[in-house]
């Protein structure tokens, strides 16, 4: 529901130059990406701090860079837990890349939305890289931790923060 | 960078403990998570106290008199209404189990005074129909169902 409104938005703000400064894009450059990972999940509720392995996940995004940010994609994706009760979020992300010729390091910071069988609600932020094995393939590896603050799924009186590792590729248009 | 390494991981394994469940997804059908164990969520209790209508119907008593141009007894005084009935009602649209009150009061007795008739005939002023039944409520049902008093402990695990 996020996503949709977002990637129109940032659409229209990279390609139609609604940002000052900004000129029209004649070509934006749309990648996809998708990768799947685990990790650890901490909980604190009553004062103690409970951990166990988070769910598998997989992740799916489209990016959007605009030719004359190039070190900026936006990149709405879909977000869905397939290990143990299965759930759906959507995730509008922001990656910063760095330059380079096969090797690009990034970072990313997120707001992931789960909205189904329960709600969550939360901030990520992590780091990766991704490696160009050819012109139009790069295996991506990155690392996340997300804090989700609000939500039915959360016990009472708790956050639940995870850290996860995931490997993924990304595919350029 | 190594040590570094090595205490983050020695922390995290002191500090935390395992648990069966870190959210509510991670338990199985209606159960929540509490305090990283997988339990039901708790019953519903209701101490609220309801408050049910009295019970209306009672049967009146109207007598008419009997006797030709004679005035007519007074009516029966009307049952007299009921006692309110004791309800149990609850929070959330719950099904309303009070009972409605029974109607005491008694039929009003005709105390009508015999009329002189235009043929002298003086007749009796006991209405035929003066008296009621006995002054149950048939009809009287608890209408108000809802819990003004009552506070329910249940909690949702969903907001």
């Amino acid at each position: 529901m996020i996503a949709v409104p977002a990637a129109l938005w940032a659409a229209a703000v990279l390609a139609g130059g609604v940002v000052g400064g900004l000129p029209p894009a004649e070509k934006l450059t749309v990648t996809a990406a998708a990768s799947s990972g685990t990790g650890v999940a901490v909980a604190s509720p009553g004062g103690g701090t409970l951990s166990g392995r988070a769910p598998v996940y997989l992740r799916a995004e489209v990016g959007f860079i605009h030719p004359a940010v190039r070190w900026l994609e936006f990149s709405p994706g879909i977000w869905m837990e397939v290990e143990g009760r299965v759930g759906f979020g959507i995730v509008p992300r922001l990656r910063a890349l760095l330059p380079g010729r096969r090797f690009f390091p990034y970072g990313t910071v997120s707001l992931p939305v789960v909205v189904a069988p329960y709600s969550l609600l939360g901030v990520e932020a992590g780091f990766g890289a991704a490696f160009a094995v050819h012109r139009h393939l790069a295996i991506a590896v990155e690392a996340t931790a997300t804090t989700f603050f609000w939500g039915s799924d959360l016990m009472k009186g708790s956050i639940l923060a995870r850290f996860d590792a995931g490997l993924g590729f990304r595919v350029p248009f | 960078m190594r040590t570094c390494i090595f205490v983050l991981a020695l922390g995290l394994a002191f500090a935390c403990r395992p648990a069966e469940c870190l959210r509510n997804s991670d338990c199985l059908g209606a159960e929540i998570c509490m305090v990283g164990t997988c339990m039901p969520p708790p019953v519903e209790t209701d101490t609220g106290t309801g408050g049910g209508s009295a019970g209306t119907g009672g049967l009146s008593g109207s007598g008419t008199g009997g006797a030709l141009s004679a005035s007519g007894g007074t009516g029966g005084t009307s049952g007299t209404s009921g006692t309110g009935g004791s309800g149990a009602g609850s929070e959330g649209g719950r099904t309303d189990t009070g009972t409605a009150g029974a109607d005491t009061g008694t039929a009003g007795a005709d105390t009508g005074t015999a009329g002189t008739s235009t043929s002298g005939v003086t007749t009796t002023g006991t209405s035929s129909s003066g008296t009621s039944s006995t002054g149950t409520a048939t009809t009287g049902t608890s209408t108000s169902g809802t819990s003004t008093s009552g506070t329910a402990t249940f909690d949702p695990p969903w907001l």
